[in-house]
């Protein structure tokens, strides 16, 4: 019984120190769980670092518990020809909105491009469009937005899209170049 | 004297320690028994539910061609520099590309959902089901959620425990006290993860000024129903807010406190449903109101119980 109970102590105070480590770690706590990465990611007995359910605010993440004023939805457009005006857009076939489990796995897609984007990691924001964009040979341009809701502010709802770039086609070959988007000035805080 | 004093309360620190975590006491181990057959039926309803929530959208994602195929996640996990990161996410889903057998996968999945409350001779259909479960939880990077490792880590307790029938038979032996290991172990775990999330709860200005409610229902977008117009009264949804955040550090000490934990047991399941509704993160917190089983109070199986069991 002593081994198994020293396996016991050692098995939940991993669990605790992970869970512990959701809102922000210290140091220690990332070492620990680093440590028994193995442990933790072989059995999936830690929520997934930096996913879409940790809706981030100010760095702050909340794995556990949905409710901050920081938690959109993503769309995905894509629009044809020239340079597209706001009226072309169209929203990309196979994102389905809704709660569903299948919808919810879309939008955890999109927020991970979406966070890509909007720290101007654009290689490997690229990197996770491209298989999407294959199949829609329509797609001259692509975005990622977020949409305002109740609790959103003004400023929140004029950022730009985290997430525009324009399709390149060469033959079978495809590639996307990121578009600048303009970011808010002080001006456009009220 | 002062000797043999420090062995007695060593033995009875050790007594109170296997009692707890390994009792074999009749009544202990008949609780144990019954709360475990629930939460395997109910467990098992929600891994159903998992893999077919996969079926129409599997191969979109996984297969040669899918947006997170093996071959462009290795890409993109190089050129990120994060192989290190989610490298032990073992799965042998990574060698599977065919829309096919990756559907044949979730079939099997389904298949052992649906057997695993039905076969009460071996432990081995829900050591694969958990192994099913993990297996598609750690091929999922970047789309997977919370239901995951809940189901992860409440199918691999499972594992634990073995299969009695019929529950009024007292099991015996390792299975006596493997029996109740289980159920502590998803006792204390559904405890940390009770108040882990208040603790998340607190750090967010919103679930103190009273509209964190608000911000679980407000991206409409991709919830199951809008409540924002039913929950636009301040009185409303600050008091739900409030009960939200109490519930989910008071659960802990309700639940394990003895002349409580009915009260914690009804709470804990109206929470779960509750946010379940609210937040449209139905599989994860079905999933805890399913662990929350393991407090199933005495009376409430002693009531089931006595009238299925011969």
């Amino acid at each position: 019984m002593r081994v198994v109970s020293t396996v016991v102590m050692i098995h939940l105070a991993v669990i605790a120190i992970a869970y512990l480590a959701v809102v922000r770690s210290s140091g220690v706590q990332g070492r620990l769980v680093d440590g028994f990465a193995p442990y933790l990611a072989t059995f999936h007995l830690a929520p997934e670092g930096n996913a879409a359910d940790a809706v981030t605010a100010d760095g702050v993440a909340f794995y556990l518990a949905r409710g901050d004023g920081a938690e959109r939805v993503y769309r995905l457009q894509v629009a044809s020809g020239a340079k597209p005006d706001e009226l072309q857009w169209r929203q990309a076939a196979w994102v389905i909105d809704g709660g569903s489990e299948r919808a919810r796995r879309y939008q955890r897609f999109l927020a991970a491009v979406a966070d890509l984007g909007a720290n101007d990691q654009n290689a490997l924001a690229g990197r996770l469009m491209l298989p999407a964009l294959e199949r829609d040979p329509k797609a001259d341009w692509v975005r990622i937005i977020r949409l305002p809701n109740l609790m959103t502010n003004v400023v929140q709802d004029a950022e730009p899209a985290p997430y525009t770039a324009a399709v390149l086609r060469d033959g079978a070959g495809i590639r996307l170049a990121r578009v600048a988007q303009p970011r808010l000035t002080s001006a456009a805080t009220p | 004297m002062k000797s043999s004093k420090n062995t007695l309360e060593t033995a009875a620190s050790d007594s109170t320690w296997n009692s707890f975590w390994f009792g074999h006491w009749e009544s202990e181990t008949l609780l144990a028994t019954a709360s475990l057959a629930m939460v395997r039926i109910g467990l098992a309803v929600v891994a159903f539910w998992y893999f077919a929530s996969h079926w129409s959208d599997v191969a979109f994602w996984f297969a040669g061609d899918g947006i997170v195929s093996a071959q462009a996640l290795g890409v993109f996990l190089t050129d990120a520099d994060l192989g290190d990161a989610v490298g032990w996410r073992l799965s042998p889903l990574y060698w599977v590309d065919s829309p096919m057998l990756l559907r044949a996968f979730l079939l099997v999945g389904m298949l052992l959902a649906v057997a695993m409350p039905l076969v009460r001779s071996t432990r081995a259909v829900t050591t694969m089901l958990w192994l099913s479960v993990v297996w598609l939880a750690n091929r999922s990077i970047m789309i997977g959620g919370l239901e995951e490792v809940t189901l992860a880590w409440g199918l691999g307790y499972l594992v634990i425990a073995p299969v009695r029938t019929p529950i009024s038979d007292p099991p015996s032996g390792t299975a006596a006290w493997t029996t109740t290991l289980a159920r502590r172990l998803i006792q204390v775990h559904l405890s940390i993860v009770f108040l882990v999330t208040g603790l998340a709860m607190l750090s967010s200005l919103a679930w103190w000024d009273g509209t964190g409610v608000m911000a679980v229902v407000s991206p409409v977008e991709s919830r199951y129903f809008d409540f924002t117009e039913t929950l636009r009264s301040p009185r409303v949804h600050e008091w739900l807010t409030h009960g939200i955040v109490l519930g989910a550090i008071a659960l802990p000490p309700l639940l394990w406190i003895q002349s409580t934990r009915t009260v914690g047991f009804c709470f804990a399941v109206i929470w779960c449903i509750g946010l379940a509704i609210l937040s449209s993160q139905g599989m994860h917190f079905l999933a805890l109101a399913v662990l929350s089983l393991s407090f199933l109070p005495e009376k409430f199986a002693a009531r089931l119980f006595s009238r299925t069991d011969p």
